[in-house]
Parts: structure tokens; sequence; C-alpha cells
């Protein structure tokens, strides 16, 4: 056996168990839920081939136009918020001065918190009658002189409550991946941009900005795809209301597999899941790919 | 010597393995911890009766159980007896899963004195697939406190809203942000007052009927009036629950698990009971929710099953063991002279004999529509047209089927 023939066995070795655990845990479900989507799929019984009538089924159903644009919203709205925090936050807990490695440690503290509990607690936070957010919202004068203030009423308001929530939980893991792509910037650079005279505002804008190119790009691709796959959240706070405006994608293909043991075109919808979420990464990448 | 101990061994060992060879086990899935002291008394009574047969209680949480029932249905996993919640049973007969039980049913001398509408539940195409095990039964609690006597009807009613609305008081709540909630202590009131969620055979939905949206009009209007809270279009079970239990709220729809809850709240509430009541009063309704209990055919005892629910539907099980605990019995033959039912439970057990459940396989997919209809109602909008536009919705998933 040539040296070369022996290393490649040995490689193939050391892979092996990774492959094995993606087959098992995501290439046969994937090729499962493929193949479920093209099949009613009863409980007991045998499926039965009905090519794309699941989709068909699915791109007819009101609900289903319902929660995408409710989820396109939702993320359309949630990621700046948690971007522009975390940029906030990474900016500030960058410098040198005394106490960030406390701050950054205040601000991280959240995302070691379940997402369940975290949604309990600002659930709880915001209740109408014990709420400390709703007692301090109506301190400056929200909910009007009657002071009945409830953020569940409209969709808007609710999913902008969710939002905090998860601003405040998730911006310190998108914070902590920003610093390390702002600790990776060489110091030669703001030195450059201070001899030319530039104010801090243009030293973000022209260099910090662009050099963190790949960081943003980490952050955002993140935070997307677990927008579009939103679940949790509005499962325990909202439970998709009221009248279902803060229905999510991901809530709905539960409901129709799991509530309403539609499996086929539960199936459907995961697979539909899939390729929204491919075609904004593969987006997001080539975007943020141009000018590396 | 060596050849007598060995034969002892032998022996010992031989007995040993038989006797856990023939012990049979029955596994039993529930959804409620009330299950627990039901396998314990079975056991006991198996145990007495030197029978060989041991329950094994695997308790899931209510939110779970469904989707794992289905899973372990689904994969063929042996389940001898399982607690179903009562809504779902349609859907489990209609595809197949539970095994017949209607000759044992009609055998039993209780048989016409099991709760009529659990036991319609639990039949599909002219057979019993389950029997009535555990009834959660609603009503309006209220506060003596703030609400010395109850209404009779729904003009009283609205009078008295009034009279609170007047004080700058809140009379009453309800859950619209809760599905469940909603057609366990809403529903109730439009049936009593000749209102219906779908058809008898479950075929057509009829919630835009003129006594369901009287009903709604009621609700709405004491809204309008100021005695109900103004958020009440997105409070949950909990919210209106809380508010009752503070004393800011004098009359709640609950269910019997109630009359334990306010036990311990003396201070601020004095708590009674009444049913839910038509228009003219002279109707009463509830919600009976709770379990039936059925066998799935992926059981490996089927003998033992029944033997098992007949201890469960036995005096011994709804008296001893349900009752004891607070249950309401679901035969009606055990409410007279039943030692654990107090007044309250009265109140709720006489419900039980009017009240209904509806009919249908596609149930958890209905309470979507119901859901929207009950939210947009209680922030306002138009009676008559949200029910037209939910129950649209609510047929063409009927007609889809499961």
């Amino acid at each position: 056996m040539t040296r070369l023939r022996k290393e490649q066995t040995v490689g193939l070795l050391m892979v092996l168990p990774a492959l094995l655990l993606l087959t098992v845990f995501f290439l046969y479900p994937l090729g499962n839920s493929f193949w479920m989507s093209f099949h009613k799929w009863p409980l007991f019984g045998k499926p039965k081939w009905v090519g794309l009538d699941n989709y068909i089924y699915m791109f007819q159903d009101e609900r289903f136009w319902e929660s995408l644009k409710f989820t396109f919203v939702y993320t359309l709205t949630v990621t700046p918020m948690l971007f522009i925090v975390a940029l906030g936050t990474a900016l500030l807990c960058n410098s040198k001065a005394w106490g960030t490695t406390f701050f950054r440690s205040i601000y991280f503290l959240p995302v070691v918190m379940s997402f369940a509990t975290a949604s309990y607690v600002w659930l709880w936070l915001y209740s109408e009658m014990y709420g400390v957010i709703i007692f301090a919202l109506e301190f400056f004068g929200f909910g009007g002189e009657k002071k009945n203030l409830n953020v569940w009423k409209t969709g808007t308001s609710s999913m902008w409550a969710v939002n905090a929530m998860v601003t405040w939980k998730f911006s310190g893991i998108q914070m902590i991946i920003l610093i390390a792509g702002l600790q990776a910037i060489r110091d030669d650079f703001y030195e450059a941009s201070k001899l030319m005279g530039a104010s801090l505002w243009q030293t973000i804008w022209h260099v910090t900005l662009p050099l963190l190119r790949p960081s943003i790009a980490l952050a955002l691709i993140l935070s997307i795809a677990g927008s579009i796959q939103a679940y949790e959240q509005f499962v325990i706070m909202t439970r998709g209301g009221p009248s279902n405006s803060t229905k999510t994608l991901v809530m709905h293909t539960v409901d129709m597999g799991f509530d309403y043991f539609k499996l086929g075109p539960a199936a459907a919808l995961g697979v539909i899941i899939m390729i929204i979420l491919f075609v904004l990464t593969v987006v997001q990448l080539r975007l943020f790919r141009k000018n590396y | 010597m060596k050849l007598l101990i060995k034969f002892f061994l032998i022996t010992f060992t031989l007995v040993s393995v038989t006797k856990t060879s023939f012990s049979e086990e029955l596994i039993v899935w529930s959804r409620g911890g009330w299950s627990d002291w039901i396998v314990e008394g079975f056991n006991k009574k198996m145990a007495d009766e030197g029978k060989d047969i041991v329950a094994i209680n695997n308790l899931i949480g209510h939110a779970d159980f469904q989707v794992k029932f289905t899973a372990a249905l689904s994969a063929g996993e042996r389940v001898d007896v399982a607690n179903i919640d009562l809504i779902n049973v349609p859907y489990y007969a209609a595809i197949g899963a539970l095994e017949d039980m209607t000759d044992f049913l009609k055998s039993q001398p209780y048989y016409d004195k099991l709760n009529g509408p659990m036991l319609a539940l639990g039949s599909y195409d002219g057979a019993h697939f389950a029997a009535p095990n555990a009834a959660d039964v609603s009503g309006y609690v209220y506060n003596k406190k703030l609400m010395p006597t109850p209404p009779k009807n729904w003009a009283e009613m609205t009078s008295m809203c009034e009279d609170f609305a007047a004080k700058g008081q809140l009379m009453i709540a309800w859950p619209s942000k809760s599905y469940g909630g909603m057609i366990f202590t809403g529903m109730p009131v439009a049936w009593a007052n000749g209102g219906s969620f779908v058809s008898k055979d479950g075929k057509t939905a009829e919630i835009n009927g003129p006594k369901t949206a009287e009903w709604f009009s009621h609700y709405q209007n004491m809204q309008n009036i100021g005695c109900v809270p103004e958020n009440v279009a997105v409070w949950d079970w909990p919210d209106k629950q809380d508010a009752f239990l503070a004393g800011d709220v004098a009359m709640i729809g609950t269910g019997n698990f109630m009359i334990n809850a306010v036990k311990d709240h003396s201070e601020k509430v004095d708590a009674a009971f009444t049913a839910f009541m038509g228009k003219d009063g002279t109707k009463n309704s509830a919600f009976i929710g709770g379990d039936l209990i059925a066998i799935p055919v992926t059981t490996g005892a089927k003998d033992a099953a029944l033997e098992y629910i007949k201890y469960v539907l036995s005096e011994a099980g709804q008296i001893e063991v349900y009752t004891k605990n607070g249950g309401i019995p679901i035969r009606s033959d055990l409410f007279d002279g039943n030692p654990y039912l107090t007044d309250a439970h009265m109140v709720f057990a006489n419900a039980s004999t009017v009240g209904d459940v509806p009919y249908t396989t596609v149930y958890q997919e209905l309470m979507d529509p119901w859901l929207v209809a009950n939210q947009r109602i209680f922030s306002g909008e138009d009676v008559q047209t949200v029910l037209d536009e939910q129950n649209a919705i609510m047929q063409k998933i009927i007609d889809a089927g499961h």
C-alpha cells in the first residue's frame, strides 16, 4: 500500500463516524421528508403517492401565506434590531477601558438561558397585572389614562414585544462574533485613519465595517436562519395570536404535522422552509463575498 | 448433600422464572396525575384476588400526550390501555387505532348510566371504541363577597353588569386567547341557548347559527357596558383565574377542578358554583371534558386491559379513587349517596348530565378558526360577519377531512 493510499484510508476512517452521524441524523431524515412530501402519509396503512398534491394544498392554503408573510416581516424587523444592538455593544466592549470584560459577561449572560425560559420570563415581565415592563411603560404614558396597556392586543405590538426579548436574548452571541471580528482588525488601519484626520463615525463607516464584513456575514446568516425558523418564542408568548397574526411558518408546520396529523403537507412545508433557507443563505454569501 | 443443594437451587430458579414469566404486565398511558391512584388501586385489587396482572403507569404530560401517543401507535409500540383526551378520540377511532369494546361495554349493568356525550364521543360507525373515564365539567365560579347570588338568566347578568360597571368594578372575564378555554367555558353558554359548534355527525360547521351568535353578542355587550376587563380579547386562562382569585373579578367560567383550587383563597374569595345558563335561564349546559379510556390496537394484553377498564368504571374506581380525589363520576348512578360529592361537586355532576362535547375527527384543526372568531369578536368586530367567515373556514377543514 502506498503512503498516499494509506493516508487516504486513515482519513476516510477518521471522517467515517461523522459521516455516519450525518447520514443517520441529517441525510436520511432529509431524504425521508422529501419522499413524504409526495405522499399521503397515514399513521396506519401504506403511504400513497400523490405527486405534487401536498404542495398544491399548501399553496392554496391561506394559513400558509399568512404565516410566510409574518415570518418574513419578523425576520426583516428582528435582524436589524439584533444587529444594531450587537454592533453597539461590541464596539463598546471592544475598547480597552476598565470593566469591559464585566460588561461583556453581562451582555452575554442571557445567551446561556434556554429560549423557553427566557420567553416565560419575558411573558411575566409583560403581564398586564404584574409586569415590570408594563408598569414602566405606563409610567411613561403608554396605555392612556386608564393604564391598561397590553402588548398582546395587536399583531404588531406582539411582534415588537417578542423582538425585544429576542434581541435581549441573542445580541450577546452576535456581540461575541463581532468582537472576534473587531479584534482581528490590525491597529495600523486605525492609526492610518487617525493620521488622515477621520472622525469616529468615518472610522467606523470606512474602516471598521468593511473589515468586519466576514463577521457581519456570519452574524446575519445565523440571525436570518434563526428567524425563519422562529418557533418557541411565539408559541410561548403569543401562541400565534391575536387572530393568527403572529403565527410563523414553523408553527404552522408543527400544527399541520403534530396537531392535525397531516404528515404529507407538513413534510411539504418542511421542504419549502428548507428551500427558503437555502436560497437566503446563498444570496447572503454571494452578497458578502463580493468585496473580500 | 451436593445433589440436594443443586435440586433446591434449580427448583428455586425455575419457580422464580416461572413466576416472573406469568406475571402479566399492563402498560397504561395516562396524561393526568390521578391515574397513579387508579393504577395503585387496580394493582392492589389484582394482588388481593391473587391475579398476576401488574399495571405500569406511563404518565405523560398533558401537552405531550397526543404527539407521543400517536408516534407510539404509528411505530407499533405496545400500549395496552390509553387514557386519551376525549376530544381526540373520534380521530383515533376513525383511523382504526382502537380496539372495539362494544360487547364489553354493553354487557356491563351500568351501561345506560354512563355519561352519554362521553360515550358518544368514543363511538364510531355504531361501535364503541372508548369508555368514559374521568370527567372535567365546566361551570361558573362566583365570589360571594362580590356577588352574593349568581345571575339566573342573561337579562339579570346584563343588569348586574351595569351595576358593577357603575361602581367601577369588574364582573366577569373569559380567556379569549385560549381556544380550549373558550370552548370549555364559552361554548356551553351558547349550547344552553340552543347554539351549536358542529352538527351531531361532525360534518357541518355551525358556529354562525343565530343562537351561538346571540351568546357572542351577549358577552360583547357586557364588554361594551364596561364590567369586563378591557383587554379580555388577549386574556389567557391564567389571567382570568388570577384576577378571580385576587378578588378583582366576580365570576369566571371554570371547571370542577376549581373546587380544590379556591380553598386557599378564603381571604378575598368566598367561592360558589353555578351552571352555565341560556338566555332565559331555563336550560343549563356544560362542556364535558376529561379522558376516555381505550385499548389501542397495539395492545399485547387485551383481556387484562378489559379487566383494568372494568376496575376504572367500577364503584371502587369511580368513588373510592376518583371522586375521593376531587373528580366527578362518569356514572350517574354513583351520584346519590356518594360521600365525596359536596354541593359544589353536585353542580358539576348535574351539569354533566345535560352537557355536551363536539364530535369531530378534525377537532384540533377546527380550534384555529374558533380561536380567531373569539379574538376578533372580543376585539370589537361584528359578530355575524366574523362567525360567517370563520364558519366557512371550519367547513373547508371538515370537508378536507383528516
